[in-house]
């Protein structure tokens, strides 16, 4: 394995495949960000299936492997394809995502006629064609890197030049050919650039699995940030590591297609972005979650205490904990330990006693849950059996602002609906 | 055409999805007011001002703002979609959406300038947005986000502005800052356009209506529009008649304008 790594990095060849795939693995990236925000995805997946016969057709025209050629046959039938899907989506009455699939689904089946046919009239070995199928990045030459490497610049000049543009019609077509943008225009080039980079790359990544790079990427970007412009930069980043790293795996052992471990490289990247991602993530959610419920399960407890006060006790033993709230006695341990340590309990002899920081925190959630329970009689005109279990979690809510406003509004009342005190 | 009117609608049929939305629409109307477009839904007010923003492919008939092609005065009209046409997740912020009002296509590859940037700020304190102007548009309420669309428009700096439905699911704050702020920007003499669905609300503050159930009901001065009679025509139902006819075109895939038949 480590031999296998130090190779990439000392082999010339390897290294001009690894350079090779990481651009393509970025304009990948930076492209399908765009499909993915116009929630074109399913087009882009139609496409990398589509171009399959043009790749075909340019072999046959020329006879070799000439990747400008081959480029310029993905092109030719990629943009039929997409304008297929157009017609028949717009001017039958079959739904977009039914032209889709009978388009890519006719155009693959036609490239895998005309790969048999290649391979009957020629040596299969020698032409290699197969491996646009699943992908072989092993099998660019430095001619095609070269060839890739231009095509790529020239897809990003034309995403930096027409960055605004391509924003307004992701985002608001209509407004954008209200303003007298070329929509038209803007989508024809969109849809080209997503050609161009599935011509690219599926000899590295293979017709069937082009799409995943394509989208993948945006997809993960997305939980990142909020900004285009990082969305873009992430992506590419993304689609870059994603394939160098599908790429070294599948060198591991010997005529491993590189497509598929590129997919499972970028699986990996998703995944751990809807686990770890700030906000929408899995973690980040969970932990959300406990801090709430911990809030929650405090706050409570403290107003037990407080209202154990009330009937005219001031030391709680944990017995009287137990009678009052119904959890077990496992976990009220834990958090009578807890907040001992916060310093809103002290423990004296199996007895609990609130300390000054711990009698203001429960005065003021009693205060939040009786100045509730007041506002919903007196502004929402709830019935006074019905208050108590809306104010059981709004009063975990309100802030400090909410309070004073609350008690603006109410104008400094005394007691609640049951006639219980509110505490100052 | 009289100079004094800004948009003229001539003789405009348009179908959609191959049925027959607007019929034979013609009307013109005046500068420096808020105008009202209303009916039912379905009516075809959004349809409307498609057409008017030249959005839709036309059956019949032409429209004019300012007596000139929409091509040659583009600048001088603002457009405000409805706000469930977009979706709100996209990786924006609000000052992002609103600087969209200052792009222009012949310059759309250059920078903002200053000037662009300081405009947009101040279409976002019109509508009172500016300490959300970070804020990604998706975590804005239903009336912040139609709020962050009209101060797009603003930043545009138009003289007409024509609006879809801006009044639907905002909050009572909102529909009162826009109100408000229709009235200022018709003291400056510009133009406003509204679709609205119901006269119930808001109808006060139209000095002109339009009244539209897939055909031309009334237009004019809200108090002589404002009868009975046209109120019965506009929402009292469709007209049978009509209904049929347009499951006809629909079925035949007929079309609305005979060839060579020339409405100019």
């Amino acid at each position: 394995m480590i031999e296998g790594i130090t190779y990439f990095f000392t082999d010339p060849i390897a290294q001009k495949v690894i350079l090779g795939i990481a651009i393509i693995g970025a304009v990948s990236g930076i492209v399908g960000t765009f499909s993915f925000l116009r929630k074109k995805t399913l087009i882009a997946d139609a496409i990398s299936h589509s171009v399959l016969p043009g790749i075909c057709l340019g072999f046959m025209f020329v006879g070799t492997k000439d990747p400008i050629v081959l480029m310029a046959g993905a092109l030719v039938i990629g943009w039929i394809s997409v304008w297929l899907i157009d017609y028949l989506s717009s001017s039958t009455k079959l739904s977009e995502d039914t032209a889709i699939a009978l388009v890519s689904t006719l155009f693959f089946a036609i490239g895998s006629v005309l790969l048999s046919v290649i391979s009957k009239s020629q040596n299969a070995e020698q032409t290699g064609l197969k491996n646009f199928l699943f992908g072989k990045a092993a099998t660019m030459t430095t001619f095609d890197i070269q060839v890739f490497t231009v095509t790529s610049i020239v897809i990003i000049l034309i995403v930096i030049v027409f960055f605004k543009p391509f924003q307004l019609v992701c985002f608001n077509n209509e407004f954008a050919k209200s303003i007298g943008v070329k929509v038209k225009f803007i989508e024809f080039l969109l849809s080209t650039l997503t050609v161009m980079t599935v011509a690219i790359g599926i000899q590295a990544v293979g017709v069937v699995l082009m799409s995943a790079l394509l989208i993948a990427p945006a997809a993960s970007a997305r939980y990142w940030t909020n900004r285009l412009s990082i969305m873009v930069v992430l992506a590419a980043l993304f689609g870059m590591f994603s394939s160098v790293i599908g790429v070294m795996l599948s060198t591991m052992k010997n005529n491993m297609p590189t497509g598929p471990w590129i997919v499972f490289a970028l699986f990996t990247f998703t995944l751990l972005t809807l686990l770890f991602a700030p906000k929408k993530g899995w973690f980040s959610i969970k932990r959300r979650n406990n801090s709430n419920q911990k809030k929650i399960t405090e706050e409570n407890l403290l107003k037990t205490f407080y209202q154990l006060k009330e009937d005219g006790n001031s030391e709680v033993s944990f017995h009287d904990f137990l009678e009052k709230r119904a959890v077990d006695t496992h976990s009220l341990e834990r958090d009578l330990k807890r907040m001992v340590k916060n310093g809103f309990l002290t423990k004296k002899n199996k007895t609990f006693t609130l300390t000054e920081s711990g009698k203001t925190e429960a005065a003021r959630i009693l205060r939040s849950h009786r100045l509730w329970e007041l506002y919903l009689t007196k502004r929402m005109n709830f019935k006074e059996d019905h208050i108590h279990g809306t104010a059981e979690t709004i009063e975990h809510l309100i802030t400090p602002e909410i309070e004073q406003q609350l008690l603006k509004e109410l104008d400094f009342p005394r007691s609640d609906p049951h006639n219980k005190e509110i505490p100052y | 055409m009289n100079q004094k009117n800004s948009i003229e609608v001539h003789n405009l049929s348009v179908a959609y999805n191959k049925i027959p939305v607007l019929w034979d629409i013609d009307f013109e109307l005046p500068q420096g007011k808020i105008i009202g477009i209303v009916g039912p839904n379905g009516s075809g007010k959004s349809t409307l001002l498609k057409a008017i923003m030249g959005l839709i492919p036309l059956s019949s008939g032409y429209t004019k703002i300012y007596d000139k092609e929409l091509n040659l005065v583009r600048e001088r009209v603002a457009y405000v979609p409805q706000r469930e046409s977009v979706d709100w997740n996209f990786p924006a912020t609000v000052e992002d959406v609103v600087r969209m009002g200052r792009y222009k296509p012949g310059k759309l590859f250059n920078r903002l300038s200053a000037i662009d940037k300081e405009l947009a700020t101040e279409a976002i304190e019109k509508v009172k947005l500016t300490q959300y102007k970070d804020r990604q548009i998706a975590q804005l309420s239903g009336g912040q986000q139609q709020r962050v669309f009209l101060a797009r428009a603003l930043a545009q700096g138009a003289d007409i502005y024509i609006m879809d439905e801006p009044f639907v699911g905002v909050d009572v704050a909102t529909e009162k800052t826009i109100l408000d702020l229709l009235i200022a920007m018709k003291n400056e003499g510009k133009t406003v356009v509204i679709v609205h669905h119901d006269l119930q609300t808001v109808s006060d503050s139209f000095d002109y209506l339009v009244l539209l159930n897939t055909r031309l009901i009334a237009h004019g001065p809200t108090k002589e529009v404002l009868t009975d009679e046209n109120l019965q025509a506009t929402y009292g139902g469709q007209l049978n008649l009509l209904t049929k006819l347009q499951n006809i075109i629909k079925e035949k895939d007929f079309p609305i304008r005979e060839k060579g038949f020339d409405d100019k």
